[in-house]
């Protein structure tokens, strides 16, 4: 169901409170090592993701997506309609949701995310696809202690 | 047999490279520099362009919420309706649903290629998100011709941005200051200067 980018599990998968839930233990690498896992590209997930682990999405996810200390990369397939909090976050694909980067946050140039972004520091690609709000508020990306933690505005 | 390659021509089709313009801009200097002076306050900005890298990396030196409006191009289809017809819905086109108000909209080029009778009905609809005392910042060419399409201006420096050349040409409305006072109701110019190339810039504030 994930795929296996690296290496097998050490560590369970980021868990998925998803609907569909994956029918299997999802194959996943630990982040603590440097390594990430992967939602690949035929994979569908409806609910909140939470992980402590880097996350790498190449399929399609509704809900929202909850890395606490750790990074999240939308790869070009991704598509994503979530509301997202992580340490930093790259869209390389498509993002429609609402963007906390305690850090960092930055749309490549094939990246296209309509939403709003908190974050200190937003780095756009030349190419990438944006529309809605940054806070570049340095004290306005707070880490939160509960997921969809991402600010609503505009 | 040749001795040395021939150059590669340049194959019909092939995009040329865009050309561009460097501009000396002393009212957003100003306004930059009113921005700094107050660094506690956090500022609500609408840019009325494409997103930037090159904009947004220069505004992250404030506190600010920074608003993509991405309307330029649209703008400028926009026709006037015909005498039975409904005028175009604002709301619709640019909503700005935001919680709080702008201090500062950048309007680079948009005030050229928006017909001048749906002009006062936009001005309006951005004065009523507006705080008191707000910003509007614009280029307005005043020479007979302007590019086809709106352009993509990139700041340089505080004082400085460097302007798209664009392609094509088209007839500019070429409004002097008084006409764009009475076209924008409820916004006043409080610096105007003559650019490069007949392209003046304006600052306008909320009275």
């Amino acid at each position: 169901m994930f795929d296996k980018p690296k290496k097998e599990a050490e560590k369970p998968a980021a868990k998925a409170s998803a609907s569909p839930a994956p029918s299997k233990p999802a194959p996943a690498s630990s982040s603590n090592s440097g390594q990430t896992t992967t939602i690949g590209a035929s994979i569908k997930l409806n609910g909140e993701l939470n992980g402590d682990e880097d996350l790498l999405i190449q399929g399609q996810v509704e809900g929202n997506i909850y890395l606490k200390q750790h990074n999240l990369t939308i790869g070009e397939q991704g598509v994503i309609k979530a509301n997202a909090f992580a340490r930093t976050i790259t869209v390389r694909g498509t993002l429609t949701g609402d963007l906390n980067g305690v850090e960092k946050v930055t749309i490549t140039s094939t990246g296209k995310v309509r939403g709003n972004i908190v974050s200190p520091k937003v780095i756009l690609e030349e190419g990438a696809t944006f529309k809605g709000s940054i806070d570049m508020d340095a004290k306005a990306a707070k880490p939160a202690s509960q997921p969809a933690a991402s600010a609503k505005s505009a | 047999m040749a001795l040395f390659a021939s150059p590669k021509k340049n194959v019909a089709g092939t995009p040329e490279q865009p050309r561009f313009e460097e501009l000396g801009c002393p009212a957003f200097a100003s306004l930059v520099e009113k921005m700094d002076a107050d660094p506690e306050r956090k500022y609500h900005v609408l840019d009325l362009a494409a997103a930037s890298g090159n904009h947004i990396e220069f505004f992250s030196r404030f506190r600010c919420r920074y608003h993509i409006g991405d309307v330029l191009q649209v703008l400028s289809y926009l026709e006037p309706p015909e005498p039975e017809e409904p005028a175009p819905d604002f709301n619709l086109i640019l909503p700005l649903h935001m919680k709080d108000k702008l201090d500062l909209i950048l309007v680079w080029d948009g005030l050229n290629y928006l017909d001048k009778a749906l002009l006062p009905g936009f001005s309006e609809h951005l004065l009523r998100k507006c705080n008191p005392g707000a910003w509007v910042h614009a280029f307005v060419y005043t020479r007979g011709d302007m590019p086809a399409k709106p352009v993509s201006f990139d700041i340089l420096s505080s004082s400085t941005m460097r302007r798209s050349l664009g392609e094509g040409a088209t007839a500019a409305p070429c409004y002097p200051q008084r006409v764009l006072e009475n076209l924008m109701p409820g916004f006043r110019s409080v610096q105007s200067r003559l650019l490069k190339n007949g392209v003046q810039e304006y600052l306008f504030q909320v009275q």
